[in-house]
């Protein structure tokens, strides 16, 4: 029986206190608890921010890179070991921002991996620049005439992009973002969960009494397979006129928006069928039929 | 065709990841302080042990840490590293008579037009040889001052604006090359370009 203490690491954690990283490192626990995932079986990466440090405060395999590289070392991960459970935890700065030509590629690759967005709408760990997700006129102490750079979608964007499976938590409901993290993992393919979380240091904007204002859970017969519907949702309020925010409107969804099975790069590609690559022996003969082929047919155009 | 076919049989892998019996998942640490410096290797996934890799400053055990005499005996590892790399770094390599009135000294991708000057030079009746480093650090200090030693007009041809190898070599060795024939044009050298630089110093 897998328990929470099987996942507690005893390394000095230097998050706010009462930061919404707390909650959703539990709610991350309690997806591998209910799910019965041992440590042993589960690589967390991460790159740069407050986010990144999740990995470090958790006992399973760790993967801590360089700014933005999140999911370059979780596509690398997934090939070398396809039995791994990969989680990649970053945030709206190293995913969307620094990360975000990997964002989309990523996205096009379509790993078997679950991405957890740690969404605050701001820099912390570099104190409170804007990030990709802030909001059009938030001040800040570098912005401080206010955002002028119009705010990135991230789901509307992983729809457009034909995420395999798009999906939106908030830090402030747990239960419901453990499950929603549970629904992911099990979802085979690149999964999103972008978290609403607010930074309690520095974006005094969007608190948590601000979200609670605003969230509301997916309803039951919401059908997330709808394309339409999903952009719809993703924007909000407001179809008709550029958005403001990165989240659309005053009415935020949270679940699971839109998911469509793709094949995996994994399933695709031929090297990795018989299990993790770096059990692979050399096949000398394949690589001497290679040569061979090579050597017969430069001679040919010679 | 420019190669032969490659031989398959002389090549042997060196993976240097443990073995899954080697591995004590209790007590594994990627970062094992150890005296070559050099960590054994397990991987992710690969057996009950938990493997963590950190790019900042990180304890033994992987995790990131800012004690400061945790990384002051991270740094002293890394560097023990370069100790036993110093034995297997290929020294430099020679062409052309000894005892050479003028040598050149290159690396990299010039070698095959250093080496075709050096033939021209010869043929035309001059006395010319060449020393060539295709590995530069640690750096094969001992091995470049026993063979510059004995030269006499010493040329760096190097493919920068800077003779950045010259000025390794003046670090490391003492030996100041006086002879620079670069080129930073972002073409190749050809050994005509060489061979007439040389002439025109006489």
């Amino acid at each position: 029986m897998v328990t929470m203490d099987d996942y507690a690491e005893s390394v000095e954690i230097t998050w706010c206190p009462g930061c919404g990283n707390f909650l959703i490192i539990r709610a991350l626990k309690m997806a591998f608890v209910e799910l019965g995932i041992e440590p042993h079986e589960v690589l967390l990466v991460s790159g740069i921010g407050q986010a990144a440090k999740l990995p470090h405060y958790m006992k399973c395999n760790v993967i801590n890179g360089l700014h933005g590289r999140t999911l370059s070392y979780a596509t690398g991960a997934k090939i070398a070991n396809r039995n791994l459970i990969v989680i990649a935890t970053s945030g709206d700065g190293d995913l969307y921002g620094e990360g975000g030509n990997h964002f989309i590629h990523t996205i096009r690759r379509n790993p078997d991996i679950t991405v957890i967005a740690h969404n605050n709408q701001v820099y912390g760990l570099t104190k409170g620049q804007a990030s990709p997700t802030s909001d059009l006129g938030f001040v800040t102490r570098l912005q401080t005439g206010g955002v002028i750079l119009s705010p990135f979608n991230p789901i509307a964007f992983a729809i457009s992009a034909n995420t395999s499976f798009v999906s939106r938590g908030f830090a402030g409901d747990i239960e419901h973002l453990s499950k929603l993290i549970q629904t992911a993992i099990q979802h085979k393919g690149f999964s999103l969960v972008d978290v609403l979380q607010p930074c309690i240091s520095f974006n005094r904007v969007n608190t948590f009494a601000w979200y609670r204002d605003r969230v509301y859970k997916l309803e039951d017969d919401y059908d997330p397979t709808d394309k339409i519907t999903a952009f719809q949702k993703s924007q909000g309020c407001s179809l008709r006129s550029p958005t403001t925010s990165s989240y659309g409107g005053d009415k935020i969804p949270i679940g699971v928006i839109c998911k469509h099975a793709r094949p995996t790069y994994e399933e695709q590609t031929p090297a990795l069928k018989d299990g993790p690559l770096f059990k692979a022996e050399v096949d000398y003969k394949l690589l001497d039929n290679l040569l061979e082929e090579f050597m017969r047919l430069s001679k040919k155009s010679n | 065709m420019t190669v032969d076919k490659f031989d398959l049989s002389k090549i042997t892998i060196e993976r240097h990841i443990l073995a899954d019996e080697e591995i004590n998942p209790e007590e594994y640490k990627r970062y094992r302080i150890t005296e070559s410096g050099i960590s054994p290797r397990a991987l992710p996934g690969q057996t009950r042990a938990l493997v963590i890799n950190d790019s900042h400053e990180h304890r033994e055990d992987g995790h990131i840490t800012e004690d400061a005499q945790i990384r002051t005996k991270m740094v002293l590892k890394r560097l023990r590293k370069l100790e036993g790399t110093k034995a297997e770094i290929k020294p430099p390599t020679t062409y052309g008579p000894e005892n050479a009135e003028v040598m050149f000294v290159g690396w990299g991708t010039t070698y095959g037009s250093i080496r075709e000057a050096v033939d021209i030079l010869n043929g035309d009746g001059m006395n010319v040889s060449m020393m060539h480093l295709s590995e530069i650090w640690p750096f094969p200090a001992e091995a470049v001052s026993d063979i510059l030693k004995k030269a006499q007009k010493i040329f760096a041809v190097e493919g920068n604006a800077t003779a950045q190898l010259a000025h390794l070599i003046r670090a490391e060795t003492g030996v100041e090359i006086s002879g620079k024939i670069l080129k930073f044009d972002g073409r190749p050298f050809s050994p005509g370009y060489i061979v007439r630089a040389v002439k025109e110093e006489g």
